[in-house]
């Protein structure tokens, strides 16, 4: 393995069911303390990317050096506050795309100002792994 | 006894006591070092001799030191700078020598020399410090207390030594302490026996008892260095203490953990199990043993190398350690093989289940390793002790029963043991067994289902079907035995048997009749088919055209390339090729389009019910009429009655087998059934 490869810029997306053994009421705490660690593990690693949380499923893309998108998965697969952890994607890119987020967030809201943000969640959780390509651009809509 | 009254009248108690502490003391480190240097390799001897010598002759001078300020004469005494250093070089350097003696291999020169040796340094290091010891007034000595003190001396010294060297300690002391003890009784008996030979009288004129301030601060700062001396030998000693213990964890450490994953390894595992067994045993108390198992690991580490295979271990071990409890134990086994003792369990199994859950979908995430995505997953095995087992072995067995039932069951899932298991496993190794020998002792039997041609209803020829004749369990059917012989590698040789069978007896048949012989997937792996099936055609001398082998669509699935091959060269030799059981797995067209397909068999399933079921009746419709445009011959299975045979003729297909016709029957019958039909259409 060329060390070029392993330096080299790769994407990762793969989502998630909740898993939270804590009380309903307690779940965004959960989310915001996952979101934080994750902010800053994340910058020290070079890693950028975005975790979204809707129907009780997390779509996270990391973007990175391969080495430390293998490192930070890892981690995330040794964590059991989630699970059925499918991996939708995984590739070498050119550029990133989320290069200003070290772990943007965004969540399902019940607040009406939400309602067009929900419905996007929405429909980037129901194409997320029959068309990933146009599920990132959709994640990328989201953030701005 | 004058060394008592010695010690009472003419010395200061609290100083003798202090002597005594620190003999004690000194006695104590000496021996410790003095153990070290015994047992030190040759290159570490030395040093271990000097540093037991510093330590040893400084507690003997210091010993001395204290006990003569406490000895009260009745004129003024002063030391002797010169004479005072000599006598502490003399005592460091003969019981260094006496020490370096005593680790000699020959036990009777380490003991008697070098016992003798240490017992004379003492004394010569006592009476040199006497002679330091200047006092205004007429000394004399008693030569027999002198001659007595040294004896006692060298005595317990050999006997300190005795010790030291492996010799037999009384019950109750263990051997270091047995030479602490004498040590300190070398050196008090020699003090105070020797001062017992030593008598100051004042001379007449001269005032009596003036020490003076000078002769103390000097005492008491000598004795100073000397305690300084002890102790750092006695550091020294702790220090040492210390390291071996801690190199014997080390030690421990390694012998009880995995190398490559940092886990306890299958030694530790098998300590933890046996005790927890042994409690189990006395208590009752309910305990798990979960054996995990990955499934699809040798591929990993047959095409991406070990390197990979190593990293995926090491972080299955890292995964199984985020997901156990605290009470769990867990262990690498070896090789893919991983267990946990889910010590915790307290009677509760759904925790347990829940555990398995747990671990089966933390293994089944994927694994990123140098850009590869790999796929993993895991079967467990789980038994409950004492209901599955108390004895490690016992317990250990049906978790693994367990085990292979989760494999068996499509893996990625986990088996609690159930006495059922181990009857089937039990089945399994006997009829492993038996089926090794079946083949030597001849008990499989070669039995036909006749074909016939949908339109006239004659005879077209008849599948040969593999039966066993079990000298116990009777007549068993392939589905029980071909997976199990495919398993066992023996269905090369069973399957050449078949074929050599089925052309025999089909020579023998009327020429127009064909034979059918069914292949496994495993014997279409095998590159030397095509050669066998040629070498038995010769040997039988059967018209291969008259010969048909059926495959299954697994035969072709992930082995193309190697199938196309193989069928190509069966089909070049005239050999017609028919894919059986047709409807039931992928039934993908481009495997017809790609393959040299004869004829294809639908699958009774869908036979079965026609024509009253509209889907499988569409289903046999569509696939007659797909095999009829791409070239090939039909058949249809397990026709049972008159209707399925019409509706079958009318779509299309060309021949049918089934019950309607015929049930299998003996090699020895169908002959005669073929005559019988033959001579019927002729007298016709
Ligand atoms: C949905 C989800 C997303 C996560 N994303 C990240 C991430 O992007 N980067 C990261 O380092 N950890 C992430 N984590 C956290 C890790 O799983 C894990 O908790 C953390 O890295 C462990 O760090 P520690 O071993 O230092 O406690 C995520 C966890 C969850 C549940």
């Amino acid at each position: 393995m060329p060390e070029s490869h392993y330096n080299s810029l790769h994407r990762l997306l793969y989502t998630s069911k909740s898993r939270f053994s804590c009380s309903e009421a307690h779940v965004p705490v959960e989310i915001k303390g996952i979101v934080a660690k994750s902010f800053e593990k994340n910058r020290h690693r070079d890693l950028t990317g975005v975790l979204l949380f809707i129907n009780d499923t997390f779509i996270q893309v990391l973007e990175g050096p391969l080495s430390e998108i293998e490192t930070a998965f890892e981690a995330i697969c040794c964590d059991m506050r989630h699970g059925n952890l499918k991996l939708v994607d995984m590739t070498p890119v050119e550029t990133r795309i989320f290069d200003e987020w070290s772990m943007a967030f965004v969540g399902f809201d019940v607040d009406p100002s939400h309602l067009r943000t929900n419905r996007d969640l929405q429909e980037v959780y129901t194409i997320v792994e029959s068309d990933p390509e146009k599920a990132l651009r959709q994640i990328r809509g989201l953030i701005n | 006894m004058p060394v008592i009254s010695c010690i009472l009248t003419e010395h200061d108690l609290l100083l003798v006591l202090l002597a005594a502490v620190m003999c004690a003391i000194g006695s104590f480190a000496t021996t410790r070092l003095w153990r070290n240097a015994v047992a030190a390799r040759q290159r570490d001897r030395f040093h271990w001799c000097f540093l037991t010598g510093v330590t040893g002759g400084s507690s003997i001078w210091a010993t001395h030191f204290i006990a003569m300020l406490g000895y009260q004469t009745p004129v003024p005494a002063t030391f002797d700078p010169k004479l005072t250093v000599i006598s502490i070089v003399i005592a460091i350097l003969g019981t260094s020598l006496g020490i370096a003696l005593t680790t000699s291999s020959n036990r009777l020169i380490a003991r008697l020399v070098g016992g003798a040796t240490l017992g004379l340094s003492i004394a010569a290091m006592h009476f040199v410090g006497m002679f330091a010891y200047r006092v205004d007034g007429i000394v004399s000595w008693d030569q027999t207390y002198i001659v007595l003190s040294i004896v006692a001396s060298i005595g317990f010294s050999v006997l300190a030594t005795f010790y030291m060297t492996g010799g037999r300690a009384p019950a109750f002391l263990s051997r270091t302490n047995a030479a602490v003890i004498s040590l300190i009784l070398a050196i008090v008996l020699l003090h105070f026996t020797a001062m017992d030979a030593f008598s100051v009288a004042p001379i007449a004129g001269l005032s009596s008892g003036a020490d003076s301030g000078a002769f103390s601060a000097m005492a008491m700062s000598v004795a100073l260095v000397a305690l300084l001396i002890v102790f750092t030998g006695f550091s020294s000693e702790v220090i040492e203490f210390r390291n071996k213990t801690r190199s014997e964890i080390d030690l421990n450490y390694i012998a009880t953990h995995d190398e490559l994953t940092g886990v306890p390894n299958r030694r530790k595992f098998s300590e933890i199990l046996a005790d927890r067994c042994a409690k189990t045993r006395d208590t009752g108390a309910e305990f798990s043993l979960i054996m995990i198992d990955l499934d699809r690991f040798k591929p990993v580490n047959d095409t991406l190398g070990h390197t990979t295979g190593d990293a995926v271990l090491k972080r299955v071990a890292n995964r199984l350690e985020h997901v156990i409890r605290a009470s769990d134990f867990l262990a690498r086994l070896g090789g893919d093989e991983f267990a946990i003792i889910a010590l915790g369990s307290t009677g509760d199994r759904s925790n347990v289940l829940r555990l398995c859950d747990r671990i089966i979908d933390v293994l089944s995430r994927p694994f990123i390793i140098n850009g590869h995505v790999i796929e993993l997953g895991a079967s467990l095995g789980v038994a409950i002790a004492p209901a599955h087992g108390t004895t490690a072995d016992d317990l250990t067995q049906s978790a693994d029963i367990a085990l292979y039932a989760a494999k068996d069951a499509g893996r990625s899932t986990y088996k609690l043991f159930e006495t059922a298991m181990a009857d089937e496993v039990q089945l399994r190794r006997s009829l492993e067994i038996d089926l090794r020998r079946a083949l030597n002792r001849e008990e499989f039997e070669v039995y036909y289902q006749p074909q016939v041609d949908a339109k006239s209803g004659d005879y077209s020829g008849a599948e040969a079907l593999i039966r066993w004749r079990h000298p116990q369990r009777g007549m068993l059917s392939p589905v029980v035995f071909i997976p199990l012989a495919e398993e066992l590698g023996l269905i090369g040789p069973i399957g050449n048997w078949v074929l050599r069978q089925a052309c025999r007896d089909a020579v023998t048949w009327p020429s127009h009749l064909s034979v059918a012989v069914n292949l496994s997937p495993a014997q279409m792996m095998d590159r030397r088919l095509p050669k066998s099936v040629k070498s038995i055609l010769n040997e039988t001398g059967l018209d291969p055209a008259r010969l048909e082998l059926e495959i299954t669509e697994t035969s072709l699935i992930g082995n193309d390339v190697q199938a196309l091959a193989v069928l190509n060269e069966l089909r070049a030799m005239g050999i017609a090729i028919s894919l059986d059981d047709f409807g039931t797995g992928y039934s993908s067209l481009s495997y017809l389009h790609r393959f040299p397909i004869n004829r294809i068999k639908i699958d009774r399933s869908f036979i079965d019910r026609i024509p009253t079921d509209v889907d499988s009746a569409a289903i046999v419709q569509a696939i007659a009429k797909l095999g009829g445009s791409l070239g090939m011959k039909i058949t249809a299975e397990g026709i049972e009655n008159e209707e399925q045979w019409s509706f079958s003729k009318t779509e299309g297909c060309d021949h049918l087998q089934g019950y309607l016709f015929s049930k299998p029957i003996p090699g020895s019958e169908i002959g005669a059934l073929f005559d019988t039909k033959d001579s019927a259409e002729r007298a016709a």
